[in-house]
């Protein structure tokens, strides 16, 4: 799975801090999503589509391995 | 008819997150460390200088104590929560104590199978005494500590994948060596401080 998270970031203009105090997570949550290591549960997947204002699916996109 | 009285009632399920157990305070953790370290440092003492004057008892015995009190501080922190507890932290304590109990019990169960397959041949069973068994608990606490914390701060060596291990390894050589080189101190500490 890829994400745009970076992305909608830097459209807000926002650190990786200042996301994870918005939905309650660690800074290195942030990074490690970013980073596509670590895939995030629906809940925070919802939590960071609402916080940027978008659907999931504009954050998070399948790719053909998943 | 159930399944229709669901649907007539709601087309959207409550759904609840599935946590691993409970956590102490974050608080803990730090009374915990503070317990580890003391501890340690009074064996470590008791072990150079001898018994100590406190306690009416041999210094053999006064080390193994204050080896079994730091390993309960090893377990006070093991059980408590970070300071932001969320599904990435959860992920690897989940992990960490997958591998922690595995590499505990292992050892457990074929030291059992060997006293049997020894009482069989009608010879002698190992005996084990207080201060042995507490390297089991001791081993796997420490196992799981630096898992967990080598994933919580050293995030490019955590691989969270569903991947077999050896693949995982060919993928992230950086997991391998920060693991190898942590188990080799454990070891060899390990081994160092049953001598005493």
């Amino acid at each position: 799975m890829k994400n745009t998270i970076r992305v909608e970031r830097a459209k807000l203009d926002i650190t990786q801090g200042d996301l994870a105090e918005q939905i309650g997570v660690s800074k290195q949550t942030i990074l490690s999503i970013e980073k596509g290591k670590f895939t995030p549960s629906t809940i925070l997947a919802l939590k960071m589509a609402r916080y940027f204002k978008v659907k999931v699916e504009e954050i998070f996109e399948l790719e053909p391995e998943d | 008819m159930v399944y229709q009285t669901i649907i007539n009632h709601s087309n959207k399920q409550k759904m609840k997150n599935l946590t691993l157990f409970p956590l102490s305070s974050y608080r803990n953790k730090i009374y915990g460390l503070v317990v580890t370290i003391v501890s340690l440092l009074l064996s470590f003492v008791i072990s150079v200088h001898g018994a100590l004057p406190l306690i009416k008892t041999d210094a053999n015995n006064q080390f193994n104590l204050f080896l079994g009190v730091a390993v309960f501080g090893l377990f006070v922190i093991a059980w408590s929560k970070e300071k932001i507890e969320d599904e990435r932290v959860g992920l690897i304590r989940a992990k960490a104590m997958q591998l922690g109990f595995g590499i505990t019990v292992g050892p457990l169960i074929s030291i059992s199978l060997c006293s049997s397959l020894v009482a069989i041949k009608g010879k002698e069973v190992m005996t084990f005494y207080g201060s042995d068994i507490l390297l089991f608990p001791a081993f796997g606490l420490i196992i799981y500590l630096v898992v967990f914390y080598v994933g919580l701060l050293f995030d490019p060596s955590w691989v969270y994948n569903n991947d077999t291990v050896v693949v995982n390894i060919k993928k992230n050589k950086q997991f391998f060596i920060i693991y190898s080189i942590c188990a080799i101190i454990l070891f060899v500490l390990i081994f160092l401080f049953h001598k005493k």
